[in-house]
């Protein structure tokens, strides 16, 4: 592997990580605020914006 | 008449009967028997299988073995496990080519190795000597098979 | 877009739920998706999936010392050729995105495409050993607690001057210790 290639893949590997990081906070958000709709936060009307 | 027939059929039977109860060998079956043949199984019977005998190691290290006569194919005295010998890979001459034995500290090949079947020299390994364990083989801790009282030239001593 | 303005909407928004149900609800779900996320990446790293795209390799280490010993201590694919380090593996699994291309590209599809590859591979994965020390060796094969009283006598000649002194690394001698070989000619300490 080149020099090149190397840095690139380090730049793309590195700039994965908070990706990585942020995905599993949005998926993760969104699976619980689905949860605590289902329970908790039922609005008293259905949802319409 | 009929009885001089009847008296020898009993007697050709009565010794047929004797042969059988004589019989060597276990058993009855006389074709399982090996006939106090002793083999390279031992003297296990042909109908027997004989338990496997431990299998022989090879020693991992020793330092090189004298050879028995003059163009002996020098005995290997490592193993070899696992060491590739192909068209594509000869590790052998990883360690016993003329350009790395000095550095790996191993013996070198012959100079026979250079020479085309013809005697011409060649300018490197002769692809009839490339396999090298065609003729030289690694040692296990067997004992020899048969015994012999093989004793080396005067000069090899 | 509409989705996205109401999800963020609801975050911003303050909850009905207790506080601890909430905190509850993200230190669970956190904890599944980073156990989800490494069992995801393990799955890559097992044998069988290797063994999709590079079969014939996979049949050759059966024969070797990593795959059946004395011990029963072994290597599989990715103990050799996945870092151990998490950030090291990220950048493996992200380079792996190449390797997805040659997939749907067929570029080793066939036994003998893969012959036909396998010098090429062979080199980048020795240049990588080299250029890290040879790091997934010394994951398991420490060279601090080597005993040369155990070694035979040509490993402890090799060990103890040339990997001693750093000028090689194992992958250097033990090319080959876990596959067969492509062809060898013009590379260094080979015939």
């Amino acid at each position: 592997m080149s020099t090149m290639e190397n840095i690139f893949w380090h730049v793309i590997g590195y700039g994965v990580m908070p990706v990585i990081f942020l995905a599993g906070f949005f998926g993760v958000s969104v699976v619980s605020l689905w949860i605590l709709s289902r329970s908790s936060d039922k609005e008293p009307v259905s949802s319409a914006h | 008449m009929m009885k001089k027939k009847l008296i020898l059929a009993l007697i050709g039977v009565s010794l047929f009967m004797l042969s059988l109860a004589n019989a060597d060998g276990v058993g009855e079956n006389i074709a399982s028997s090996n006939g106090g043949v002793a083999s390279l199984r031992g003297m296990s019977e042909l109908n027997v299988t004989r338990a496997a005998d431990q299998m022989k190691r090879v020693q991992r290290d020793r330092s090189p073995i004298d050879r028995d006569y003059v163009y002996q194919p020098p005995l290997i005295p490592h193993q070899t496990r696992h060491y590739e010998l192909s068209l594509n890979a000869n590790k052998c001459l990883s360690c016993h080519s003329w350009k790395y034995a000095g550095e790996m500290g191993a013996t070198k090949i012959s100079v026979t190795h250079f020479q085309s079947r013809e005697g011409q020299v060649l300018s490197d390994v002769s692809p009839r000597r490339y396999f090298c364990l065609q003729c030289h083989v690694v040692q296990a801790d067997a004992k020899p098979l048969v015994e012999n009282n093989f004793k080396r030239v005067e000069a090899l001593r | 877009m509409k989705w996205i303005l109401l999800y963020w909407h609801k975050l911003r928004s303050p909850s009905n739920a207790a506080v601890g149900a909430v905190l509850g609800l993200g230190f669970v779900g956190g904890i599944m998706f980073w156990g989800a996320f490494n069992t995801g990446m393990e799955a890559t790293n097992s044998e069988a999936f290797c063994s999709g795209c590079h079969a014939p390799i996979v049949r050759e280490i059966k024969e070797t010392i990593h795959y059946s010993n004395r011990s029963g201590v072994r290597a599989i694919c990715s103990d050799c050729h996945v870092p151990h380090a998490w950030t090291d593996k990220i950048v493996r699994k992200v380079q792996a995105s190449k390797e997805l291309i040659a997939f749907a590209m067929g570029t080793i599809s066939t036994d003998e495409k893969f012959y036909a590859r396998r010098k090429h591979l062979a080199v980048r994965e020795w240049q990588r050993m080299e250029e890290n020390d040879s790091q997934e060796c010394r994951n398991c094969h420490n060279f601090e607690y080597m005993d040369f009283s155990e070694q035979g006598q040509r490993s402890v000649r090799q060990h103890s001057t040339a990997l001693a002194s750093g000028e090689k690394t194992c992958i250097d001698c033990h090319k080959g210790v876990a596959h067969e070989l492509p062809d060898m000619s013009n590379v260094p300490g080979w015939h």
